[in-house]
């Protein structure tokens, strides 16, 4: 469940190597006469327009940054849709199969509305992995740009904590940081951030490495810009696509997390339902009324599939060399 | 005792924010420079010596891995850090040792005082950014400028700079130029600050042979406007006799010889500069096969003794080996120098 996370870091990290020539094919095209005459703004609506174009060509992408906006957007706003209290049991009606009795994905073998705690596990699954993912981003980011850019003795200790906290398996650290902080969605989360902000750190000091060779990095220096202001205009912006696409992966992987470390216990505790706990939960009902496990295994597949596709359909946007393979 | 800290107060308050160097010539007196590689260690400059005076070109020509560009980075104290060192010698602007200078100092020297333009005006921009970003952001890394300011400043040094409907441009991004036009925006952010002396790194050598005339044109004209100092590098040495006045001949991090430009032209007195001379091409040299120099530039890890071209010159001796000749002025002329045992004496 969790071996995936080291493949994903190997293709960003390939990506990664492909990002620095990338800009200068881009910066090739040339207008065409038709759009001398105002050729900023032209060239500006086309970039925007073919972004557009390549997402809207392919479906699974479409697909994808559907998933991904209704995952959040239910995650934020879900709990305020449900139909049902998440914690309201009925024991009369326990286990009612979806589209009967007023429950649109039926109820579990409390009698509860399955919908109403599937929002509610977005919304924890959501607080895992989009916020805990942005925090590492932020935090790996910093890391990364200045071990890159300024080198030295700084850049070895930042790289050897990275190498350090690679080393450790995610799930090793969630099971000590829950046995120092006790089960729950804290140490979870602590997990998470401790271990993710490495993997972001890492491919953002190599990117930014790339980028300090670049002749405008040294032309910057050269007009006496300060070191801050050339990290934040010339550096920063050039490692967004990068993070971007690793981001969409993270967050994924993150969801995946989530579930697995709720499944065995250890994350969400009842009565907050989580999608792994649900599933945990319905385990033993699953043969005689299978939506109990289907319904949050669904979610969780339909969340992880729909973000992968989207990073797949960012990366096809920023480097269009790597298309159609 | 209260009559002198009065005085005092005013000095104190200006060395919290020191005053960058003003007016004056760029001097480089006997630099050298260590460059600290993994396995070995480089000394591309030996011991130059050379001055750009304001409203002068000085044109700096060597062949690559000669040291020339060491030599700007050296001025504008960029060499990649920690690898590299100044072992010995002095950078001056002005009064100002530029070398003694702290990095905060420096960098408000950096664009304002001494300014670059580089070779490659494709990779001196960056992408994201519009033309008149690039300039602003020159602009207000030195002055208080308000946003509207310096973007009014903008679009008069891309006007300067020969730059059609630069009110419109300004808004281009660098792929929307043309090659030519984007090393004019370069030129404009090297010079929206009026620095005193520019080092121009091989500005031509990335253009097409027309745009490189206008090019050149265009540094000179400003530079007789703002008064100011050229060090242009090159290996062109057909770039450097349209707008020297001086040359000064790079070999093997040395200045081989150093004379006004027509003067260089006519009496080149180092082999080195009358083989670069000979495998120039001429319009009026058809058929002949083009003089080469043979070999390679020395291996610039291992210490060398005595002239640095001794095992490519065809004049060499014994003596040229073992000793390095010392600077010679022709026939007694201080502004035609040379380092060479058996000078040509055309």
């Amino acid at each position: 469940m969790f071996s995936t996370r080291r493949s994903t870091h190997a293709s960003a990290l390939a990506l990664g190597a492909e990002r620095a020539a990338v800009t200068d094919i881009g910066a090739n095209v040339t207008v065409d006469p038709a759009a001398a005459d105002y050729p900023e703004a032209r060239a500006g609506r086309a970039r925007t327009a073919e972004a557009w174009r390549t997402l809207a060509s392919n479906k699974l992408v479409l697909i994808g940054s559907v998933v991904a906006l209704a995952y959040v957007f239910l995650g934020i706003f879900g709990s305020m849709l449900a139909p049902y209290d998440y914690r309201a049991q009925n024991l009369a009606d326990a286990l009612l199969p979806p589209f009967s009795g007023g429950h649109i994905l039926g109820t579990d073998q409390l009698g509860r509305d399955m919908l109403s705690r599937v929002l509610e596990g977005l919304r924890i699954s959501l607080l895992v992995g989009v916020v805990i993912t942005s925090a590492s981003l932020v935090v790996g980011a910093l890391a990364g740009v200045l071990a890159g850019y300024f080198g030295g003795k700084g850049d070895k200790a930042i790289s050897a904590l990275i190498d350090i906290t690679w080393g450790f398996p995610l799930i090793l650290v969630a099971v000590l940081l829950v046995g120092a902080l006790g089960p729950g969605l804290a140490a979870m989360m602590l997990a998470v951030g401790i271990i993710n902000w490495a993997g972001f750190a890492r491919i953002i000091r190599g990117e930014t490495l790339a980028l300090r060779q670049r002749e405008f990095v040294e032309a910057a220096r050269a007009l006496g810009v300060p070191r801050r202001r050339i990290i934040r205009r010339h550096i920063l912006p050039h490692t967004i696509p990068v993070a971007l696409v690793m981001t969409s992966y993270y967050v994924a992987l993150a969801v995946i997390f989530e579930a697995g470390f709720s499944f065995i216990g250890l994350g969400a505790q009842p009565p907050l339902p989580s999608l792994g706990q649900m599933i945990a939960e319905g385990r033993n009902y699953m043969l005689v009324s299978h939506w109990v496990i289907t319904v949050p295994g669904v979610t969780i597949a339909l969340i992880v599939i729909g973000l992968n596709l989207l990073g797949d359909g960012l990366r096809d946007i920023f480097d269009p060399r790597l298309r159609d393979r | 005792m209260t009559n002198r800290s009065t005085e005092l107060a005013p000095t104190v308050a200006e060395s919290a924010t020191p005053e960058p160097p003003s007016d004056g010539r760029l001097s480089v007196e006997e630099l050298w420079v260590e460059l600290r590689l993994r396995r070995r260690t480089v000394h591309p400059i030996n011991g130059v010596t050379l001055s750009v005076e304001r409203g002068e070109t000085l044109g700096l020509v060597g062949e690559s891995g000669s040291g020339k560009s060491m030599l700007a980075l050296t001025v504008m104290g960029l060499l990649p850090q920690p690898f590299s060192k100044v072992l010995g010698g002095r950078i001056r602007l002005g009064e100002t040792d530029v070398l003694a200078l702290n990095e905060s100092t420096m960098r408000r020297v950096r664009g304002a005082q001494i300014s670059m333009v580089f070779q490659e005006p494709m990779t001196a921009l960056d992408p994201l950014f519009t033309v008149g970003d690039q300039i602003t952001e020159a602009v207000r890394a030195h002055r208080q400028v308000s946003r509207a300011g310096a973007r009014e400043q903008a679009i008069a040094m891309l006007e300067r700079v020969g730059i059609a409907s630069p009110a419109k441009r300004i808004d281009s991004y660098p792929h929307e130029l043309s090659g030519g036009m984007r090393q004019r925006v370069v030129i404009a952010i090297a010079l929206c600050l009026r620095p005193q002396i520019l080092l121009a790194d091989e500005p031509t050598t990335a253009l097409d042979v027309t745009v490189q005339a206008q090019i050149l044109e265009l540094i000179s004209d400003l530079q007789a406007e703002m008064n100011m100092g050229v060090l242009l590098i090159t290996h062109d040495l057909a770039v450097v006799s349209q707008v020297a006045q001086r040359v000064a001949v790079m070999y093997a991090g040395r200045i081989v010889e150093m004379a006004p430009t027509a003067e260089l032209f006519r009496h080149p007195q180092h082999p080195y500069t009358q083989g670069l001379m000979r495998s120039t091409l001429a319009i009026d040299r058809t058929g002949d096969r083009l003089d080469v120099i043979p070999g390679r530039p020395p291996d610039l890890s291992r210490p060398i003794p005595g002239c640095p071209f001794e095992p490519r010159c065809e004049r060499a001796t014994d003596r040229c080996a073992d000793e390095m000749p010392p600077e010679t002025a022709r026939d007694g002329d201080p502004s035609h120098t040379f380092r060479c045992w058996h000078p040509t004496g055309d």
